[in-house]
Formats: C-alpha cells, structure tokens, sequence
C-alpha cells in the first residue's frame, strides 16, 4: 500500500527485507521485482503520491509537489538550473515519455572499459526489450505530431540533416500537452502505473514523505535506512522513521543517492563516489513564426535531429541531440530573458514562437556533496563542452531558420540576443559564460559509476556495493559515463536487473 | 574653554530616558599623553580609557550592551545568539554579559587572520559560550545562517545584533560623550578639537557625535574606517544618525527636531578612508608602527582595530600642529581573560584544524554572494524597516515590506501591468515561495532585503520601494547590466516577479493562453485504492 507518512505515529521503527529509496523508476522497478520474489519490501519516497486525479496542470500548483525545491534546484554557482523530480514515481510524473536505447557502441565501451561481467550486450538488450514490453513503448503516431515539431521536422529536410520520429511509453494520450506537470489522464505509462500497483499487489509499501537521511551500517554491512518525515507545507520534520532491512537499495537519483553514501560513511577507497557527476546539460533557442506554432500544446516532442549526434564516433564525433522545448506561461515568461517593454513584446508572441533545445552527451564530471539539507553539487562544464553546447545552440537557430523562423532569439543575459540568418555560424564561436547563457540540466547520473573486478568501481555491475555488504544501487548512478540519450529507459533496465540480483539476494 | 553646562544638563536628562542596566559606574578615565604630545606637536593629547570601564572586560561594547540588553526581549529569553568574527570584542562583551545575567549563548563565527589577542578574546568566548559553530568567512555564514541577520530570533534563541549596533545602543555610546563633557567641567581635559575613533559598525562614532552635537561643542569625530566601505558610507551613517536621533526624541518625549540632531551630528563627522590596510581584521606596517608608538607610552593596543585609528591619529597630529586630539580607546582591557584551560579541545572540528594551520578555510564567494553585502546593509534594515503597511491579508511567507517590495519591481518590471497586478503577484509569490525548504526561503529574504536596501549598489540613496518608478527601472536597469552579484539579484528578483505574474490566469488571455483542461478539484483515479494507512503496516513492526 501506499501509505501517507505524515499519518503514521512517530517515530516508527520497521523491519523487512528490503528496503529501497526513492521510487522512480529504478526504485520502483527493483522494488516491483524484490517483492515478486516473495520479499517483504518497503519504499521510501520524500515526495507525495500525485494521481492524476490530483493533477491541475496548474503549474505554481504542480512545480512544488513533482520537482524537488520547487523547480529552483542549481548549481552552487547557480550557473546551471537542474530538475529533479519527486512523488511515487519519480521523475517519470513530470518527463517528456520519450524513450531511446543507449546505443551499443556506449554499452560496449563501458563493458571493456569497466569489465561489466554481469551486463554483457546481450543482457542490456534483454532489459531493454522488457523494459519497452512493460512500458508499451510504440512511436508516437504521425498525427500526434504538433506543428512545433513538424518545424523540427522541416528544418532537418531543409538543411539535409539527419533527424526522425521518436518513441514514447503513452497509452490513452489526449494530446493536452500538460505532460510536464504530471498527466491527469492516466496515459503515462510511468513507474507509478507501471511499477508501483504490482509492488503494492505483491504486498509492498510504500511510504511518502519519508527523506531517507542515512544509511545504517553495522561494521561493512548496511541494516537499514533512517529517513526523515517532513511535512512539504512546512518543511518541518514531524520525526523518524527507521527501517531495518535484511538489503538496502538506494535508488534516490544520481545526486541524492551519491550523496546518501557519502554522508552516511559508507567506504569507498577509490574516491569516486560523488565525483563523476554528468548531467546532460543543455541550452535553448526560440524561432519567432509568422504562423501560430502553440508550444504548449500537444506531445511535447516526437521529432529529434541527430545530425550532431555522433555517440558512435563514426562521423564527426560532435555531441548534440535536438529537440523541441516548450513551457507553460510561468516558465515560459520566466525563461525569456529581459523585463518591462522588451519582454512583453516577446511574451506576446508567445503563441508564435518554437523554442528549440540542444542537449549535449557531457565529458564534464561534477561532484555531488552531502549537506545539511541534501545535497550540493558543482558542475560547469569544461571547454570542449562549452563548446559542443554552443555547437548545438548555433545548430537550433540554422533549423529554426530552415524551417522559416523570422528571427532567433537566444537566451542571454541581460537582454536577448536577436539573431539573423546570417549571424548563425557565429553562434558556435561565441564563449558560453556563467550567467549570460542559461545552461538547464534535467538527467542527472553517473555518480556512482559501476564496474567490476580490476577497476576502482564502489558498485559492480549487478548493482551491489563492493565495500558495504547487502547495499545496492539501482537508480542513473551507475552509468559509467553520459549516455546521450534520455534516461528513462536505462533506469528501468537497471531497476530490472539490479532488482533481480536483489530477489536471489 | 568649557563647555555650556545647560546643554550638558539637558543632554543628560534626554539621554537619562533611555532604558539601560545600571552597569558602568563612574566615568572612564581620561589619560593625558603629554610626552607623546609633544613629540608630535600636539597642543595636548589624551586617552579616554573605555578599556578601563567596569564591569569586566570593560570596552566601549559595556555601552552599548547595557543599553541593548535592557530591551525586554532579550531580558526575557533564556538563550541568545550573536555572530562575530572569531575574536570579536563584541562577542566577549556579549559572552561575559551573557554570564552575568545567567543567559545560555550561541555564536556564530567566522575566521579572521590570528593575533594573540584574537586567540585570548577566542578562548574567552569559546569557554563561556553555550554553543560555538563556525563558518570559513562571512559570506558563508550570511549565507548560511541569515536569520541571525534578517529576524529577532534564530534557531529559536534571541538575536544579539551583529557589533550591538541598533539605535538605542548608539544612544548608550553618546551617554560617553555627555560623560566626557563633565570630565572637561573638573579640569581633567581640555575642550578637544579631535575625538578620534576606529568606524566598525558605526555605532560608536556616530553615538559620539551625537553626543557632541547634544552638547553643542566645537568638536569634530575623527571616524577611522577598519571595514568595508558599504559600512562607512555617507548613507549608511545618515541612517544610523537618523534612526538614533528619532529614538531619543521618542524615548525622551522631547519636542526637538530629530533630523536637525542628526545633521548637526553628521556635520561633526569625519570619515577617514586612509587606515584600512590589507582589510578589515588584517594589521598593516602603519598599524603596528603606531601600536609600538603607544606601547612606548604606556598604552597598549590591539594592531588591527585600535591601532589603526591610532595610525590615523599620529597622522593628524603631524599634519595639523597644535591641536587638541582625544583618542577614544574602544577595545577591552588589555591581556588575557579567564578561559577554561582545555578550551581548543571543544571546538568545532574545522575551526581546530584552522587555528592549528594558522590559516581560514578557503575563502569562497561562491552562491548568491551579494548576500554578504545584505549581511553588511541588514544591520541598518532595523532603522529602514518603518512606513511600510501594518500587515497584509494573506500574506503567509512575506513580511509586508517585502510584500511592498515585490509589488514595487512588478510595477516596474512588468509592462502594463494593471493597477490589481502588483498585490497578486506577491501575493502568488508568497504561496509559491512557502513551498521551499528553508534555505530558499531565507535566501529569497535575503534577496528581496538587498533589493530594498542595497539601492546603494546601484547608486542610489533612497529605498527601492521609496523611487519612483522611473528610478526603481533605472536602478534594475542598471543592475541588469552587471555581472556578478548585482546581476544575479536583479535576475533572482526578475525571475520571482515572472514567476509571480505568468501564472495569474488573470495575464494569460494577452499571450494566447488558453489554461488548463480539467477541472481543480481532485477527481477519483485507480490508484487511490493503494491509498493504506498504518494498519497496513503489520507485520513489519521491528
């Protein structure tokens, strides 16, 4: 059951087999799988249950409860902004669906690299052929494809650059286009649709509000977790709930997860922990249309351009995925940059303008530290992906161009930078400064970075701690580096699979 | 020469009305330095020794202290907070008060480069202390704690403001003054022409010439600077001067015109830019130069406070022969305090560590840096914070000077806004901001509070909310254009101002808009039914 833990007597003290933190996808799925096995199992999530019956697509109603500090989440610096979300289920209340293999040159990278026995080729293709059964992951259809995308689509024709449809995990789409503040249809075929009824069938709990504090270690061995009951009106902590656990599985996202083991102690002699954060980082532009292109509405993004995409290394080794951006009026009037006159003008084209986003397969490693109150975490990324962004900025503005934008506009500090078809290629040579371009980053991962005998590796690759015994990570963590593809296929894979070697545990 | 004894009479009775404990006694005594006069070609130079005053460790702080403690809220806690750096005179005065009146004391430090007498004032502090916690430099505990600097109470203790500078404690230092006029009465001194000060907080120099303006004597106050220039700005001692002379004219309920006080107290005051050296709590060739001067009579000075005043009074005394100079000696009395033996081994683990290396924790600027400046302006937002509304419906999160702040910028940043707007914009801001932790609530307090009173930045005088509108856009217009701190806080008050706006339903049928699809009220969906309660939790009771 799912079970509110603002409501129960505290403090509380539990026992069971397993517990696991956080229930996003890799939570959940490695949850789910636990408790099929015949485990005793409980989750805890530091977020709400979010039903799409409670979902008002209102978005000052909907930020606090799906992403963590109500979306104001950055770096130390505050240089990049980065997303993170929270409620049963995880971030897969709030992402965009869309679903994309890593592909096989990354995957056989990381198994010589990092001697993945237990995740060779053929297991990663096993997972991800379960991972698209359970999540009933089909193309988005051709007439789901919104006029924002089609100019995407248009573009890439335009210029002769490589591009196509995407998949997505919807069943029952509406098309509203509120799927960033949680789908109140109930077509998201997310970790709590998916994941979280089985866990509860198989008699597995679930408690809310619960922020898991520390790990429990008795000698090398992990016994349980301490979290924190905090009401998210207050933030107070209203007291504490321990769980006892035959197995740990921390599951809280590449940040809270590496932050989690740091702050509780756990051994890691290599150092690694915490210290090869990736994040994806990405910048905007938006195309100013003479047709109404109405961002906002629809499947937010069914079309990508891979033309600078080269996670193989066979054509020229660039690093940046395309794809169309869009926000409801907060976020929207929030990203473009400017006040007063200036920005109205541009709010008022609102219902005319694409905004395009390019996302880079990052090199970079942040760190994520423990604190207080979570966690912190520095990251800016270094030259060569300064670069590759600034390529995929200048790449947003030739499509949007292509595709018959009347002017650019790119996001920097103060005001706007108006671009003309002809300033495009000076983009890629501009520098990219803290604070003038606003860099954002929503897949946060690699802190924990598995790996097996004869590397420096804190987790093998079935997931389970080298240094601490009945300790296992299964969430984003444990990718050995960037994947360049959107996560959420990958971090049910890892559910699945660190959750099977959890039930033979 | 003496001063008139009517104005000396009546100064005493106006100052007579503020409330303080009945702490120092007799006068402190004024020492004359008549050897050193003449090596300098002083018509006459003296020492008033506040270092002497009672009760122990005696200092300028007893002054103020007396004054500050006797508010009822700080009498009536049982535990009181305070930051300072870690040798901070004010926390000595405050920890030995803090004894005295049985009150349990938290601190909040910051490292300051060692001296000895910054380590004797740490062992003192650190053994009386109930709680000690430490932050690599000022900025982080801005950052960090900025409760201690935006409310009355923090981590449920009362905060002791930060150098005990409010306007009733200037009122205190100003009763020193009156004290010295009948000091001049007996004979023990000359009318001075120069009384010369070190500027920290401001408190001190300012409660003097207010007391020298009181009196109506021809002498000026000689305000040397050992801080930033934010603390000693014109602005920043008009503020103080102001909100003092109000003070006294409510306390006393005497009918004078508070702001000519003021202006005659500000006409008496010389900022003195020249002695800051390397930076505040860092000695300088000139300040240990004049520290060996005074040893040599007989006066023994701190080098990084004190002595640079003195540096400044040597100075004055060289370039305007004949002069009668009175050096006001702040700092407590000189050598060691009773301190617990063991006192090193109860510190906090990365303050050990920094006094064992002789050096700080790195310092950063890192985060919303400006706040550090905040820090520095919030010690003049008690004197700013009246003409605001009494209270505002709804509001949960935001005091109503910040309600008032945010309805300024989103008349200024938000084109065409209507007359209902601004309100509904910080009244949606305040919901919104409620739902972060506390930290980005504080900051964002800290954010408005730099805006309102941090107009400075952008050179300006007045508060934000007190421009016009012009004003308010010229100024963030102008912080706009920076980088660095002023940037980001025009970006943090621009985002907020947005955010606030653009989800009113009310601003999106102008941008095309059209809202949500369903309805607010919750509606029934399948997962409800995995909706359990603690009963469901049998079974895994431990």
């Amino acid at each position: 059951m799912i079970i509110d833990g603002r409501t129960l007597p505290l403090p509380l003290v539990l026992r069971c087999d397993v517990v696991v933190v956080g229930s996003g996808p890799g939570g959940a799925t490695a949850a789910r799988r636990a408790a099929e096995a015949g485990k005793s199992v409980v989750v805890l999530e530091r977020g709400g249950l979010v039903t799409p019956g409670t979902s008002t697509q209102r978005e000052e109603q909907m930020v606090p409860r799906l992403l963590r500090r109500s979306g104001t989440m950055t770096t130390r610096d505050r240089a990049v902004q980065i997303h993170q979300g929270q409620g049963v289920g995880g971030s897969s209340l709030h992402n965009l669906n869309l679903c994309k293999r890593i592909p096989d040159a990354i995957l056989s990278r990381w198994i010589e690299d990092r001697q993945l026995e237990h995740l060779p080729l053929s297991r990663w293709h096993a997972l991800y052929e379960e991972v698209e059964r359970l999540l009933q992951v089909t193309p988005v259809p051709t007439s789901m494809r919104t006029r924002h995308n089609s100019l995407l689509e248009e573009g890439c024709r335009a210029l002769s650059w490589a591009g196509g449809p995407l998949s997505h995990n919807r069943t029952g789409c509406v098309g509203s286009g509120y799927c960033i503040l949680g789908c109140a249809y109930d077509a998201k075929n997310n970790a709590l649709k998916v994941m979280i009824p089985p866990l509860v069938e198989h008699g597995g709990r679930v408690l809310t509000h619960c922020s898991a504090r520390r790990v429990i270690l008795d000698g090398d061995r992990a016994i349980g977790v301490v979290a924190d009951v905090v009401d998210p009106a207050s933030h107070d902590v209203l007291g504490e709930v321990v769980v006892h656990a035959k197995d740990v599985c921390l599951s809280a996202s590449a940040t809270a997860t590496a932050a989690l083991l740091l702050g509780s102690g756990v051994p890691d002699p290599s150092g690694e922990t915490g210290q090869s954060l990736r994040i994806h980082p990405a910048v905007l532009a938006a195309g100013d249309f003479d047709e109404p292109v109405e961002s906002w509405r629809g499947v937010p993004q069914s079309f990508e351009c891979t033309e600078w995409l080269d996670l193989e290394g066979t054509r020229h080794g660039h690093r940046a995925w395309i794809v169309p951006a869009s926000g409801h009026p907060m976020t929207f009037a929030t990203m473009l940059p400017g006040h007063g006159e200036e920005h109205r003008r541009l709010l008022e084209r609102y219902r005319f303008i694409a905004p395009l986003t390019a996302m880079i397969h990052d090199d970079t490693a942040g760190t994520v530290k423990p604190t207080r109150d979570g966690f912190s975490i520095d990251y800016w990324p270094h030259e060569e992906d300064r670069a590759e962004l600034m390529l995929g900025l200048a790449a947003c503005a030739r499509l949007l161009f292509a595709a018959g934008a009347r002017r650019v506009y790119l996001p920097t500090r103060p005001f706007p930078t108006q671009v003309n078809a002809s300033d495009v290629e000076a983009i890629a040579l501009m520098p990219l400064e803290k604070g003038v371009i606003d860099v954002a980053a929503v897949h946060p991962m690699s802190s924990v970075p598995m790996g097996d005998a004869g590397t420096a590796s804190a987790v093998d690759s079935r997931g389970r701690h080298r240094h601490a015994r009945n300790l296992w990570i299964a969430d984003g963590s444990l990718f050995p580096t960037s994947i360049g593809v959107p996560p959420q296929m990958s971090v049910y894979a890892m559910g699945l699979h660190v959750g099977q070697h959890l039930a033979n545990a | 020469m003496s001063l008139a004894s009517t104005m000396t009479e009546r100064a005493e009775r106006l100052l007579d009305a503020v409330p303080r404990l009945p702490w120092t006694s007799g006068p402190s005594p004024v020492v004359e330095l008549s050897a050193l006069a003449r090596e300098v070609s002083a018509a006459w130079l003296g020492v008033k020794r506040d270092d002497l005053l009672d009760p122990e460790p005696g200092g300028t702080k007893v002054r103020k202290l007396e004054v500050l403690l006797a508010s009822r809220a700080l009498l009536s806690a049982t535990r009181w907070t305070s930051v300072g750096a870690i040798g901070s005179g004010h926390l000595v005065a405050l920890a030995a008060a803090a004894q005295r009146l049985d009150k349990e004391l938290d601190v909040e430090v910051f490292w300051q480069p060692l001296s000895p007498h910054i380590e004797e004032n740490l062992a003192f502090t650190s053994t009386l202390a109930h709680k000690l916690r430490f932050h690599g430099d000022r900025y982080a505990l801005a950052l960090s704690r900025p409760s201690l600097f935006l409310s009355k109470t923090a981590r449920g203790a009362a905060v002791v403001p930060a150098g005990a500078t409010t306007p009733a404690t200037i009122l205190g230092v100003a009763r020193g003054a009156v004290e010295v006029a009948r000091q001049i009465e007996r004979g023990e001194l000359p009318v001075p022409d120069e009384v010369i000060v070190p500027l920290g907080t401001g408190g001190t120099a300012v409660g003097l010439a207010l007391g020298l303006a009181l009196l109506d004597a021809p002498t000026r106050v000689r305000a040397v600077a050992v801080v930033e220039p934010w603390f000693t700005s014109r602005w920043y001692l008009t503020r103080l001067a102001d909100a003092a002379s109000r003070e006294l004219r409510t306390l006393s309920g005497d009918d004078f015109d508070p702001g000519s006080l003021s202006s005659r107290a500000l006409a008496r005051l010389v900022v003195d830019g020249g002695q800051r050296g390397p930076g505040y709590g860092r000695s300088c060739p000139e300040s240990l130069q004049a520290s060996s001067v005074a040893a040599a009579h007989g006066l023994e000075l701190e080098p990084v406070y004190s002595a640079k005043a003195f540096a400044a009074l040597l100075e004055v005394a060289r370039a305007s022969p004949e002069r009668r100079l009175l050096f006001w000696a702040t700092p407590r009395k000189s050598g060691p305090l009773p301190h617990d033996p063991r006192w090193r081994e109860k510190l906090p683990a990365r303050l050990a560590e920094a006094l064992e290396r002789g050096r700080g924790p790195k310092t950063t600027r890192r985060r919303f840096v400006l706040v550090g400046a905040t820090a520095a302006l919030a010690l003049a937002a008690g004197v700013r914070t009246s003409g605001y509304p009494e209270a505002v419906d709804g509001a949960r999160t935001f005091a109503p000077w910040e309600i008032a702040v945010l309805e300024a910028a989103a008349l200024a940043l938000v084109e065409g806004a209507s007359s209902e707007l601004p309100r509904q914009c910080a009244l949606a801001l305040d919901r919104f901001v409620g739902t972060l932790p506390d930290d980005g609530r504080l900051e964002i307090h800290a954010l408005l509070l730099a805006v309102e009173q941090g107009t400075l930045v952008a050179g300006s005088l007045s508060r934000f909310t007190q421009l016009t509108l012009g004003g308010r856009r010229e100024v963030l217009a102008s912080l706009a254009r920076r980088k660095g701190p002023p940037g980001l806080l025009y970006r943090g008050l621009r985002d907020l101002v947005m955010a606030g706006t653009y989800q009113l339903p009310s601003t999106w049928g102008a941008i095309g808009y059209g809202g949500p699809l369903v309805e607010e009220a919750p509606r029934a969906s399948r997962y409800d039914a995995l909706v359990g309660d603690v009963a469901d939790l049998q079974g895994l009771a431990a």
